[in-house]
């Protein structure tokens, strides 16, 4: 982490060389984020390309260093909704995730990546799929990211007591996914 | 406590993170579950729900992230054109300065006109007073008037002498003509 704020500060001062250790660092875990967020490779891919076009254009606006991590997965975070919101991805009114009543439409997987073998992460990601932006988000940022309740808070902006909510009531929505996809019982 | 706001706090347990004390906070929560067979349940559940979403693991994003060229002539010549932005500023400051703070003087030292960046201290005892000036007008007053006088005085003695040189030249002309009678007879 300190490598990085290193890095973001050398970045600030002038050196364009510093900018490729901070991708290097970092670019893993955003696609792996935003693949999580929006359940696509190719959107994925294209989400990492865009949050760090935004970090290169919009870096010497960050005034404190050492929140690169906090800022950088907000932008990340923007950019998935943003993705999610286009018309490829558009939610079918899904309804309140915990109702976990039958038939309640998850969102629209792109045919490609549709198959006919239930595979493990096609089902996470369809019990994810059927989430709110905001608890979605949590359980991502938390299960996979590997964030901090804090962190978490301080991504979502938002108090601790919410982050803790969010992510239950996330937990819950994936669980109740689950049971109705038939894999919990 | 109720079985509502002890959920709401799962996430503490599920994660470890409980606020500090850390113990006191997971003790509530533990004894409620060791009571409550829902809470216990659902929060079995939720620790199911969470290992099976560890089942969608990480992977390497599709592509690198390149930054467009074009990105990076516009990030280095940012520097520039704000530099340039910043002297035009500076320029028209200095501009708007020095005419707000241009000065016309006309005191005892005489007439100036001056223009300063920053305003200056003047004495007051460097202007006229209202008398002074009022006694200046008149010395200039009566300056011009004593110069007419003097013109005037010039211009009457000039047609005097005038008159005298003409006065001198009609009797030698009446004595010459005297003294050819004089001769004739």
């Amino acid at each position: 982490m300190i490598e990085t704020e290193e890095a973001v500060r050398k970045f600030v001062e002038g050196e364009e060389e510093a900018f490729g250790p901070i991708v290097r660092h970092w670019e893993r875990k955003i696609y792996n984020l935003a693949w999580r967020m929006v359940g696509n490779r190719e959107d994925a891919q294209d989400i990492v390309q865009e949050t760090f076009l935004s970090v290169f254009k919009s870096i010497k606006s960050l005034r404190d260093p050492g929140s690169f991590s906090t800022w950088l997965y907000r932008i990340a975070l923007n950019h998935c909704r943003a993705r999610r919101r286009s018309a490829r991805f558009l939610l079918i009114d899904s309804g309140p995730d915990q109702a976990g009543d039958e038939g309640s439409p998850l969102f629209r997987i792109p045919a490609e990546e549709r198959g006919d073998s239930v595979e493990i992460r096609d089902i996470i990601q369809k019990a994810l799929a059927g989430l709110s932006e905001e608890h979605r988000s949590a359980v991502v940022l938390k299960e996979y990211v590997g964030l901090s309740l804090e962190e978490l808070a301080n991504v979502m902006d938002c108090p601790l007591s919410t982050a803790k909510s969010r992510l239950y009531h996330g937990l819950r929505g994936v669980q109740r996914n689950l049971k109705r996809l038939g894999i919990i019982k | 406590m109720q079985c509502d706001e002890i959920r709401e706090r799962f996430a503490e347990l599920l994660y470890e993170e409980g606020e500090a004390p850390a113990a006191n906070a997971d003790i509530d929560i533990l004894d409620h579950l060791q009571t409550c067979l829902a809470c216990r349940r659902e929060f079995e559940e939720l620790k199911q729900t969470r290992e099976y979403l560890q089942a969608w693991k990480d992977e390497p994003p599709l592509r690198s992230v390149r930054i467009p060229r074009h990105e990076i002539h516009l990030n280095r010549r940012n520097g520039w054109v704000y530099a340039r932005y910043a002297a035009i500023a500076a320029m028209a400051l200095i501009c708007i300065l020095a005419l707000a703070d241009t000065e016309l003087t006309w005191n005892k030292s005489g007439f100036s006109i001056s223009t300063h960046i920053f305003p200056r201290n003047t004495s007051d005892h460097n202007y006229y007073t209202k008398t002074e000036v009022r006694d200046v007008m008149k010395l200039a007053l009566d300056d011009s008037e004593f110069r007419m006088n003097e013109v005037n005085y010039l211009m009457l003695q000039k047609a005097l002498a005038t008159v005298e040189q003409d006065r001198l030249m009609d009797l030698q002309l009446v004595r010459s003509q005297a003294a050819q009678n004089r001769n004739r007879n």
